[in-house]
């Protein structure tokens, strides 16, 4: 009851945030730096937000997945394991949607990061892949050193449920999908067990896709 | 009167059966609730693990102790990942009676590491917080 009304909460606080922005424009989430310069005399504070940092994974065909095969796009990241008993079949299929929804988009990335690389090989993912449908480069499943993938989730994914001091910990086990701009900044993390949060999850790709780039002093 | 007693049989064999499948599913979820809980811990263990890493990298005498709890934090990990991979959530081809006793079997398994994933985090945690590691 308790994660119900928190995830309720983080839901609410996105919404806000959202019409907050005029209602067409994604909240960025994570640390930001006011920079302060000074060009032709004239003294202008720009704001850096946070961003993804540089990783390194294996995707279900074992070639290596670098922040790099992410430049300019906008993806969708998940943190799943194949023999996940709960969540992860009901996270996998609405993830389906937003893969048919896109897989014909060259711009649109999802990656699943597995957070049982002991058991979830390169051959275990493309198994689990194929069993899924997913062929092509749209949907990437991504095998890395355990911790690492904890401390990207923590520390960089999930950080608009961190930014919630209501929501329970264990963020990383609790089905969100996490919607990521071409600049690398976190706009959007949603309730991924949930239907209707995957449908405004495809709706805010939409927005982004729309956003025009780079979305300079925000 | 036939037909009577027939429906009261069908109705006595649904019930049956669906008491059977409430019992299968209350069993299932009380496995799956004790692995949810455990994968809530696995994030504070992998949090741990990171600043115990922290810890040896930096060569202080406390170095030998946390590689000690980084043995123990990757075991309780590992007995956990392996329990995953082993777990049988469809139990297909098995019997009402099988089902329940592999679910029983599976609670005391997954209870057990419960108990040491939970040794390991908190007694990582204190080691941590006697070093002044936050």
């Amino acid at each position: 009851m308790k994660k119900i009304f928190s995830i309720a909460l983080v839901l609410a606080a996105f919404a806000s945030c959202k019409s907050n922005n005029g209602g067409n424009t994604l909240p960025v989430y994570g640390k930001r730096t006011p920079v302060t310069k000074t060009v032709n005399g004239q003294t202008a504070t720009d704001t850096i937000y946070q961003t993804i940092p540089a990783f390194k994974f294996v995707n279900q065909y074992g070639d290596s997945i670098s922040e790099k095969n992410l430049s300019g796009k906008i993806y969708v990241a998940d943190f799943f394991f194949t023999s996940c008993p709960s969540i992860c079949p009901v996270m996998q299929r609405n993830m389906l949607n937003v893969y048919n929804t896109f897989k014909a988009d060259p711009d649109i990335k999802i990656l699943s990061f597995t957070i049982d690389p002991k058991y979830d090989s390169v051959k275990v993912l493309k198994k689990y892949a194929d069993k899924l449908g997913i062929s092509g480069d749209t949907w990437w499943f991504l095998q890395g050193k355990k911790d690492t993938t904890y401390k990207l989730a923590e520390k960089n994914y999930l950080v608009a449920v961190s930014e919630d001091k209501t929501t329970p910990g264990g963020y990383v086990h609790q089905g969100y999908f996490v919607l990521v701009d071409k600049e690398k900044r976190v706009r959007g993390a949603y309730d991924g067990t949930q239907p209707e949060q995957v449908n405004q999850l495809i709706a805010d790709i939409k927005t982004l896709k729309a956003e025009p780039t780079p979305a300079a002093g925000q | 009167m036939k037909k009577v007693l027939f429906t009261t049989i069908c109705m006595l064999f649904l019930c049956a059966c669906t008491d059977k499948k409430a019992q299968e599913k209350a069993a299932l979820d009380s496995v799956i609730n004790v692995h949810d809980k455990i994968m809530g811990e696995d994030e504070q263990l992998m949090k741990n693990k990171l600043l115990l890493d922290s810890l040896v990298s930096k060569n202080t005498p406390a170095k030998d102790s946390a590689v000690a709890w980084i043995s123990r934090v990757v075991l309780a990990d590992s007995a956990m990942s392996t329990w995953m991979h082993n777990f049988d959530p469809d139990m297909k081809g098995k019997s009402h009676d099988q089902k329940m006793g592999y679910l029983g079997q599976q609670k005391k398994l997954i209870k057990r590491l419960d108990t040491q994933m939970n040794v390991a985090v908190t007694g990582s945690r204190d080691f941590l917080r006697k070093n002044h590691i936050k």
